[in-house]
Formats: C-alpha cells, sequence, structure tokens
C-alpha cells in the first residue's frame, strides 16, 4: 500500500503533467500523435476511476459503463438532433450521475466481491441494452459520426486540437482530485476505505462519501467517453462498453499507483504507449502485444506492487537534493 | 445529567453481552467500568455510540434519546470513543488520522489540521505527526486512539482499555493525560483492567459481570464490596452464570 494523501510535494507531477502537451508537438506523424492524444485520454479517464475505487479501495470493474453513457449521449444528440456535443457531453454527465446515483446507492453498501461484481453486471447489462434497442442506438451496427469539422461539432483534421482537448480534460480530472485530497470529502473517502466502522464512530457518514464521490468518479469518466466518440467518430456498444476497456481503468491506476492523484496519469503515460506501439511493431503474430503486455503488468504488479508514481517521487526528490547539495544550498 | 442509560440490554443471539443496565452520568465527571473478561464493558460502549443497535432500553445524551440513532450522529452529536483494538487508518500519517475526526465539525482543512495538531499535542504525539500510523509502536496507536476521538471535540469520552499492554512509565504518562484531558471540561467514561490506575481516576465505578451492573460506588466502596471480590475470584462455578 502507499502512504495516501501524502502528496503533499506534487510539483515535480504537476510540472510533467502540464509539460507533457509540448510533445504532440514534435511527433513526426500523426500515428504517434494519435498515441498521444490517446494517452492523455487514459490518463484522464483513469484519473477518474481513481477518484472513488483508488481513494476508496473498492475495485469498480464496470467503468466502461459510463464510457458508453458519455460516448452514446452525445453522439445521439448530434446525429439526430444536431445538437452539439460540448452539450452532449452535460448531457451524458447528467445521464450517468443519475445512473450512478440508482447505482451506487443500491451496490456502494456491498462489500468486497459483490459490489466488484455488481459493477460488472452493470456494465454488461447496458451493454446489452445499448445492442437490442436497435432503433435508439443502430444496436451492434454502431453509429458513425459524419465529418463536418470545426470547433462546435468538437471534431478537427488535424490531431492537435484532439490533443490539446484530451491535455485538458486529464489537468482539469487532476485538479479535482488535487483538490479533493485536502478536503473533508478525501480525508472522509480514504478512511472508510481504510476501515469503514472506525471512519463512522469518527463522524463520517459513509454511505453519502462514497455515493458523492461515486457519481463523481461516473461523470467525469463519462466526459472521456464523449471526448473518445468525437474523436474516433465511430461508436459500437462492444467496444466502447468491452471489459476489456473497464479493466484498462483498473491496469492503468495499478501501475501508477492507485489512490494518489497523480499516480493513475503516470500509468498511462507508461502504459497506453507502450501498449501502442506494441500493437504497431508485433502485428505479424496476432495477439503477440497482448502477452508482451501482460508480461510487462506481471514484472510490474511483481516488483513494484504500490505502483511506479511512488518510486518516480523517490528518484525525484534524491535529484532535488543532489541539485541542492550541488549549489551548496 | 449528560448521559442517561435506562435498562439497556444487548443480546447477541442467545447471549445477553449487556443486560438491563442502568446508570446515569454528571457532566465533567470520569466514571470507571470494571469488570472480568467477557463481562460486557466494551458492548456498552458499542451500544452507547450506536456501532451496536440496542436490543432494549433507552440511552439520552444531553437530553436527546441517541439509542437508534447511527454511529456517526452520535459521534456528531458529541460522544467520541478509542478502541480497545486500536483501528488506525494505517497508510494515513498521524495527523491526518486525527484530522478526518477533526472535519467531524469543520468543512475547513486549516481548521481541521490544527485541531487534529492540538489532538495530538494532547496526547504528546505531535513529534510523530508525519509518520505513517501503520508504523507507530503499541503505546503510541493507543495515544493516537485517543487522539482521534478528541479530534471530533467530543463532550463525552469513552476510553476502552487505553493502558492494556502499556510498560508501568506509559501507564503513569496516560493516567496524567487522561487527567489533562478531563480538566478541558470533556466527561470520561473508562474501562481499565489495571486497577490502580482506574481507582484514582474515577470519582464512580461501575462494575459489570455477565453483562449486569453488580455494583456501583466510589472506588472505596467497590474494592471492598464482597460481589465484587467474588466476580473477580470466582465464586463456585455456574452459580451466578445464568441466573
Ligand atoms: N459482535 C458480537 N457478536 C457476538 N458476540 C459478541 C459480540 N461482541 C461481543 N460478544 C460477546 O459478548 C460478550 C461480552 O463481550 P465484551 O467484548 O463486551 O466483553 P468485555 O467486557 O469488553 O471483555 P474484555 O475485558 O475481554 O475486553 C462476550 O461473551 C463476547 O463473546
Ligand atoms: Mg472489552
Amino acid at each position: 500500500m502507499i502512504n495516501k494523501l501524502l502528496s503533499k510535494n506534487n510539483s515535480v507531477l504537476w510540472i510533467i503533467a502540464l509539460a507533457s502537451i509540448i510533445v504532440p508537438f514534435f511527433l513526426p506523424n500523426r500515428y504517434f500523435q494519435d498515441i498521444a492524444v490517446m494517452t492523455f485520454l487514459w490518463a484522464g479517464l483513469a484519473c477518474s476511476w481513481n477518484l472513488y475505487s483508488g481513494y476508496c479501495n473498492r475495485l469498480s470493474i464496470g467503468h466502461a459503463a459510463y464510457l458508453g453513457i458519455g460516448a452514446y449521449s452525445s453522439t445521439l444528440l448530434y446525429v439526430n438532433f444536431g445538437i452539439s456535443p460540448w452539450i452532449g457531453m452535460l448531457a451524458g454527465g447528467a445521464i450517468s450521475a443519475v445512473a450512478a446515483l440508482i447505482i451506487g446507492g443500491t451496490t456502494l453498501r456491498l462489500k468486497g466481491t459483490f459490489f466488484v461484481l455488481s459493477t460488472i453486471a452493470f456494465a454488461e447489462i447496458l451493454k446489452v441494452m445499448t445492442i437490442t434497442s436497435k432503433d435508439i442506438t443502430k444496436g451492434a451496427l454502431g453509429v458513425f459520426i459524419p465529418y463536418e469539422p470545426g470547433f462546435s461539432n468538437m471534431i478537427w483534421a488535424s490531431k492537435i486540437p484532439y490533443a490539446f482537448l484530451t491535455w485538458i480534460y486529464m489537468i482539469i480530472v487532476l485538479l479535482i482530485c488535487v483538490k479533493m485530497e485536502r478536503s473533508k470529502l478525501g480525508y472522509s473517502l480514504i478512511a472508510v476505505g481504510e476501515n469503514q466502522e472506525a471512519a463512522e464512530n469518527l463522524g463520517v457518514n459513509s454511505s453519502r462519501t462514497m455515493l458523492i464521490a461515486f457519481v463523481m468518479s461516473a461523470v467525469l469518466t463519462s466526459f472521456g467517453g464523449t471526448i473518445y466518440a468525437q474523436y474516433i467518430m465511430f461508436i459500437e456498444p462492444t467496444s466502447v462498453m468491452s471489459l476489456m476497456n473497464s479493466i484498462n481503468f483498473i491496469l492503468l491506476a495499478i501501475t501508477g499507483g492507485m489512490g494518489t492523484a497523480f499516480g493513475p496519469m503516470v500509468g498511462s503515460f507508461i502504459l497506453t504507449p507502450i501498449s501502442n506501439l506494441l500493437r504497431g511493431y508485433l502485428s505479424s503474430v496476432s495477439g503477440l502485444h497482448t502477452f508482451v503486455l501482460g508480461l510487462i503488468l506481471i514484472a510490474i504488479l511483481l516488483f513494484r506492487p504500490d505502483g511506479i508514481l511512488p518510486q518516480l517521487k523517490l528518484f525525484f526528490n534524491g535529484l532535488i537534493k543532489k541539485s541542492k547539495a550541488t549549489k551548496g544550498v | 445529567m449528560l448521559l442517561k442509560i435506562d435498562s439497556v440490554t444487548k443480546k447477541f443471539g442467545g447471549l445477553s453481552a449487556v443486560s438491563d443496565v442502568s446508570f446515569e452520568l454528571e457532566e465533567g465527571k470520569i466514571l470507571g467500568l470494571i469488570g472480568p473478561n467477557g463481562a460486557g464493558k466494551t458492548t456498552l460502549f458499542n451500544c452507547i455510540n450506536g456501532t451496536l443497535p440496542i436490543t432494549e432500553g433507552t440511552i439520552t445524551f444531553n437530553g436527546e434519546q441517541i439509542s437508534g440513532k447511527k454511529s456517526y450522529q452520535i459521534a456528531r452529536l458529541g460522544i467520541a470513543r478509542s478502541y480497545q483494538v486500536t483501528q488506525p487508518f494505517g497508510n494515513m500519517t498521524t495527523l491526518q488520522n486525527a484530522m478526518v475526526g477533526a472535519f467531524c465539525k469543520t468543512k475547513s482543512y486549516n481548521e481541521a489540521e490544527s485541531i487534529g495538531l492540538n489532538a495530538l499535542k494532547t496526547v504528546q504525539l505531535d513529534h510523530k505527526a508525519e509518520i505513517v500510523a501503520k508504523h507507530l509502536n503499541l503505546g503510541e496507536r493507543k495515544k493516537l486512539e485517543i487522539a482521534k476521538a478528541l479530534s471530533t471535540q467530543p463532550k463525552l469520552l469513552l476510553l476502552d482499555e487505553v493502558m492494556a499492554g502499556l510498560t508501568s512509565t506509559e501507564v503513569q504518562d496516560m493516567v496524567k493525560i487522561i487527567r489533562e484531558i478531563n480538566a478541558t471540561g470533556i466527561t470520561i467514561i473508562i474501562i481499565e483492567h489495571i486497577m490502580e490506575a482506574i481507582m484514582s481516576l474515577s470519582e464512580r465505578i461501575i462494575v459489570l459481570n455477565f453483562g449486569k451492573k453488580i455494583m456501583e460506588g466510589t472506588p472505596d466502596e467497590v474494592s471492598n464490596d464482597q460481589r465484587v471480590i467474588e466476580a473477580y475470584f470466582g465464586v463456585d462455578e455456574g452459580d451466578e452464570e445464568y441466573a
């Protein structure tokens, strides 16, 4: 376990997060820029997931559901009624909030495995419903978003605006998490994750605390879902709401460090490029890239069960101390 | 009266862990709660602070009926407890542990920090403020239990064996700390097996045995009472047990 809430000195991580926006400008072509966009997007998504599951120590393996709600809400409003995805994004957030209130209100009290299973069940049910409600969602065929570039359509020819959009999304989620870490909500949430009964004894309303964080997490994930749809410009239930997507949230967060604001970002900065590059380079043997990715993950879990972030912090702290020493401070 | 316990019974299946217990407690006092292992002391604390729902009876705090309320509501009304088996939030620092309780009365981070720090100072743990709680030793953990409870700024503090396992110097330390806390106006109920300590601290003592209150009186009265001596040293096996 990591020392949660200890992210007192986040300056180096903030510099990494803020400076990362220059990377897409130096990338040679659209292929690499695409990887940058996906890295920012998944950083934001994993941080959103972490806001509930990481801090509260309760795995949700169904966050693809909220990704799907965000993607489908804005897309269907745009394709059918010409409503701007910016507004669709808010609509998706509202629908996700209601869904999370209902799901969370009934399942957050469940302990351990039962909660985990209920999150998977919800995502799977939503996926099946999306496939069968053909009249509204076009079912398994999926929905194409017509290519009409423009800011109000959230569609651009170049990858750079998407990089900006996904980066801003990531920064906003990070700001919310960092703010939460220094608030009553954050302290209560982590305390509940550590020991629910002891937290209640100190005046923490655990059901309310968990529900607020769960809804926040779902809404932020849903915003990412809208951006995802506008970027890919094609959504289908089996890919957006796949179990693979649900698991990806967790992999990134665990790799970087669960329950810390910047951990999931670090996870995405490392894993998303690796996974995309492997897919590119190892395409000759099908499935080989997943195999190699799996080996990397096992290695991380074996040698760094707390994720990479704590190690990274030690490294930076060492550097800072060294540079101070050489300057004779 | 700050606290009124009226015919409280707590059953676990067939077992009455607390059985028809009544007593009252005035503001500002220290009340001792003693009894052999399994007498129902901890269970009584769990009933008072709402961790366990009671089976029968009523509990009134500050003129308000609290039995039936949830533990977080009771904490906000002003009752805090320490755990016999310490329950630190292991991955949070000592100060952060205390701040969780402090947020009970404030929304401001800075205020919570100063309340938490004050609580740590009271139990002389402020030098460990930045230590992650799982690295504390037993004595420090016991102190942290009290600091967490104090940081909720309670009117009534329930202390469950905060001296168990401590060295004799640590026990003396703890007695001093508890006196200081009481001097700030906080009413205390204290469970303790270390007789010297509890006799010197408490104004009145209640003795539980098999869930029943068998005696209430001053430390002197209690230590000379035949029923208490029997409860601790035993009479004929089983005589009292299912009476
Ligand atoms: N949650 C529970 N479920 C079932 N039985 C319980 C529970 N908690 C306590 N008991 C039983 O109730 C009785 C009283 O236990 P309690 O912990 O209150 O005793 P105690 O006076 O605090 O003892 P000690 O001095 O050993 O701490 C015991 O027989 C115990 O086994
Ligand atoms: Mg006990």
